[in-house]
């Protein structure tokens, strides 16, 4: 009878366990609940659910600014999906710091290193609990910003970079434009002048021609495969490739027709003067690769080491790398971004000096799973975020970003980030469609593959490519 | 008291406090979602709208026209078909080995079993990294040329390397079970047989096999479905890669449903491979069983 007893109690409370694990899942809909809510539905997205809360930080909240840190929203719970993971700790500080101005708590979560922004935030929708700011790639946040996005085209820093850089469905603002990355070809400065015995100045290499010479140089005095090339799907279409796109003629309104032309099947990649510049450049990198005897082999890290440590003079990628140079660099070691120079500039004159870039990452405000209290306080932290002196802080030397906003004076603390900050400054920046199709970097990317190599010709890759466009619906 | 203690309503309570935790969460985790799938392969969604739109059969026609995703069911048949053969092929003559009296025999099936305990992503990586740098610096310390390259930088090589990683990863398993059907086969008919003058390897084979038949179906009919879902191992060592040669039909759909944003489209894909890897998988089972012999 004892164990009947003991036995049944035991069941019963595994039922009720398993029971209350499930009960709170759709209460997400309110301030109070998306906290407990958030734990829920790990379940359900397997994410890291992140605390602001890790005790009393030391330091004091910074200095009281102009901006509408007198706000009042104590009481208010709101959640951040951030998806600059290499940012994560520098945002839970700056959420709390934020949070001990206004009264308010903001929960930072991040999603682990293999998951995308796009199934995550999906997942989060349809469990009704969006998080209240969104952090996700352009063309996901573009996708859904209409149905579920705050209108932000009245906030403060709207026209002072916003409107440029963040989405715009029609005249409506729909995004925060987090942060600016640009793309081009990573050089050693010092390396080089070691490696050449002089001083070396970048604008010296003003085309192609220049640049296959200055290969020349250096595989003479000894570093014979001067450039590092990734080979992953993601770098060489969605980051290389697209340059091409993009620098048709360099606005917007063209490189939208010519994806629409590339979509109706009327391109011809092969009578395109910029596809065919960018890949003779690209064929010069990669019989410069210092990874050319097995190209699929390529490792990001070692990638990073050499050109941090001076192996290799050029690596083709953008200013995010940073993370993981620094990591192996050398004090004093001068390194810049360069434009992916090319020979023909033919209906684009810029190329050679212009870099491809655009805010790579867009903040959106959720509507539909926030209320309108939660809605004020997410506008009142990015207010805090480009017009304080503590905000400011935090987006250029925490986080080691480029600001969007031209409000932003700060100078950048790295040396890549500095070069595209005044790319930027100077307006030398070509202008970045968010409508990429989301299948397209691994796609065409796997197709870049073929011809990184040599497994495919131009002409074959160019016909692919076609191909791809051809077939979306 | 009896007639209280037998009745349906009294065996029904029984049934919920024990299984009841158990049926709730196969509800809720696999029935559940997967009849809301089925009504999602009538939608156009594209994974985050809250808009769903109706559009009958149009996925499944879309389906039937798109060839890549019947060339990676093709390439994951091809996949199942060796995986199937060499997993159960090695896990079998583990269980030969492990089951004569040797010593430290438990250490040693604990020691093939463990592979299985790690989860496919982790395995992935670590045979990824085994691929791509290892056996690459082995090749080139001692210059076996077929082994500078990194397998996982060719089509075919990359396959193979994935048929390796799958052995290693169920041989246990199978191992496991078979070696229970090994134990299950009375000492007598062994010695009856070597009485009767069987050499060692006929009575394996004439006496032993017949007699584990149930095991060879189980491991089997588990090796078909689950190399049919294979993802975590395609993920984690491939990628899809080369080229998006070696991608199976998990991980396509996968990318239709979340990449492409045609949920509704992946959705029919992943009803369709269910289907397949079921009518598979159950006529292997009644095959199989048809021929058991009840020992």
């Amino acid at each position: 009878m004892k164990k009947k007893v003991l036995s049944s109690l035991l069941a019963l409370t595994l039922v009720i366990g398993a029971l209350s694990g499930c009960g709170n899942s759709n209460a997400g809909n309110d301030s109070a609940g998306s906290d407990g809510a958030a734990d829920e539905s790990a379940a359900q997205a397997g994410t890291e659910s992140e605390t602001g809360e890790e005790g009393q930080s030391a330091e004091e909240p910074a200095s009281e600014t102009a901006a509408e840190t007198g706000a009042d929203f104590s009481g208010v719970s709101i959640t951040m999906l951030n998806t600059k993971s290499e940012i994560q700790p520098q945002l839970e500080a700056a959420a709390e710091e934020w949070g001990a101005l206004t009264g308010a708590t903001l929960e930072v979560y991040t999603i682990g290193g293999d998951s995308s922004p796009a199934k995550e935030i999906g997942s989060r929708y349809a469990a009704n609990n969006a998080p209240t700011l969104v952090m996700g790639d352009p063309q996901d946040v573009s996708d859904f910003c209409e149905e579920y996005g705050a209108d932000l085209s009245g906030e403060s820093w709207a026209a002072n970079g916003g409107t440029k850089y963040g989405i715009m469905k029609g005249d409506v603002l729909y995004s925060f434009p987090f942060c600016i990355e640009a793309r081009g070809l990573i050089y050693n400065r010092t390396a080089i002048e070691e490696i050449l015995g002089e001083a070396w100045d970048p604008a010296s290499v003003t085309n192609m021609d220049d640049l296959a010479a200055l290969f020349e140089r250096l595989a003479q005095a000894g570093m014979e495969l001067p450039v590092a090339l990734n080979m992953e799907d993601y770098s060489i279409a969605g980051h290389y490739l697209t340059q091409m796109y993009e620098e048709q003629d360099g606005t917007l309104a063209t490189t939208e027709k010519f994806m629409e032309d590339l979509k109706a099947g009327t391109v011809d990649l092969t009578e395109n003067v910029r596809f065919n510049a960018m890949m003779e450049t690209f064929e010069l990198l990669m019989k410069y690769n210092s990874n050319k005897s097995d190209p699929l082999a390529a490792d990001y890290d070692m990638n990073a080491a050499d050109l941090a440590e001076g192996e290799v003079a050029f690596w083709f990628n953008g200013n995010w790398a940073w993370a993981e140079i620094s990591d192996y660099i050398e004090e004093g070691t001068e390194l810049g971004l360069m434009p992916v120079v090319q020979n023909d500039t033919t209906g684009n004159e810029n190329v050679n000096t212009y870099l491809c870039g655009g805010a790579t990452k867009q903040v959106m405000i959720d509507k539909e799973c926030n209320d309108e209290r939660q809605q004020a306080a997410a506008k009142n932290f990015l207010d805090w975020l480009v017009n304080s002196e503590a905000g400011q802080n935090v987006l250029v030397t925490e986080c080691s970003l480029v600001p969007a906003i031209s409000t932003i004076t700060q100078e950048a603390t790295n040396p890549l980030a500095r070069s595209v900050q005044q790319y930027a400054a100077e307006g030398k920046l070509f202008d970045q469609p968010s409508n990429y199709p989301g299948d397209h970097w691994a796609t065409v990317g796997a197709i870049m593959q073929k011809y990184l190599t040599g497994e495919e010709t131009r002409e074959e890759f160019a016909k692919e490519v076609q191909d791809y466009w051809t077939g979306l619906n | 008291m009896n007639r209280i203690k037998n009745s349906i309503t009294n065996n029904i309570g029984i049934f919920l406090v024990f299984a009841g935790p158990a049926v709730l969460a196969f509800l809720a985790v696999i029935i559940i979602p997967f009849i809301y799938g089925i009504y999602l392969t009538f939608t156009s969604w594209d994974g985050i709208s809250r808009n769903k739109p109706f559009v009958g059969m149009a996925n499944y026609v879309s389906v039937i026209k798109d060839g890549p995703f019947w060339s990676s069911l093709g390439l994951t048949v091809f996949y199942v078909i060796i995986a199937v053969l060499t997993v159960n092929a090695v896990a079998f003559a583990l269980a030969l080995l492990v089951s004569g009296k040797i010593k430290g025999s438990n250490f040693f099936r604990a020691g093939f079993f463990t592979p299985n305990l790690i989860g496919g992503i982790i395995l992935g990586y670590i045979w990824q990294f085994i691929f791509k740098n290892i056996l690459v610096s082995i090749g080139d310390t001692l210059n076996i040329a077929f082994l500078q390259k990194s397998w996982l930088s060719s089509s075919a090589l990359a396959f193979a390397a994935l048929i390796v990683v799958t052995i290693w990863q169920y041989s246990g398993y199978m191992m496991l079970i078979y070696i229970a059907g090994l134990t299950g086969v009375s000492e007598d008919v062994r010695e009856a047989a070597l009485i009767d003058g069987c050499t060692g390897s006929q009575v394996t084979r004439y006496i032993i096999i017949p007699l584990m038949r149930s095991s060879f179906t189980i491991c089997i009919f588990l090796s078909i479905t689950r190399c049919f879902m294979v993802y975590d191992l395609n993920l984690a060592l491939t990628e899809g890669g080369p080229f998006g040669s070696t991608t199976m039909a998990a991980m396509y759909v996968y990318q239709k449903a979340f990449s492409s944003k045609q949920y509704g489209v992946g959705q029919t894909e992943a009803i369709i491979l269910f289907l397949i890897t079921a009518v598979i998988a159950v006529t292997q089972t009644m095959i199989s069983k048809s021929k058991e012999v009840e020992a």
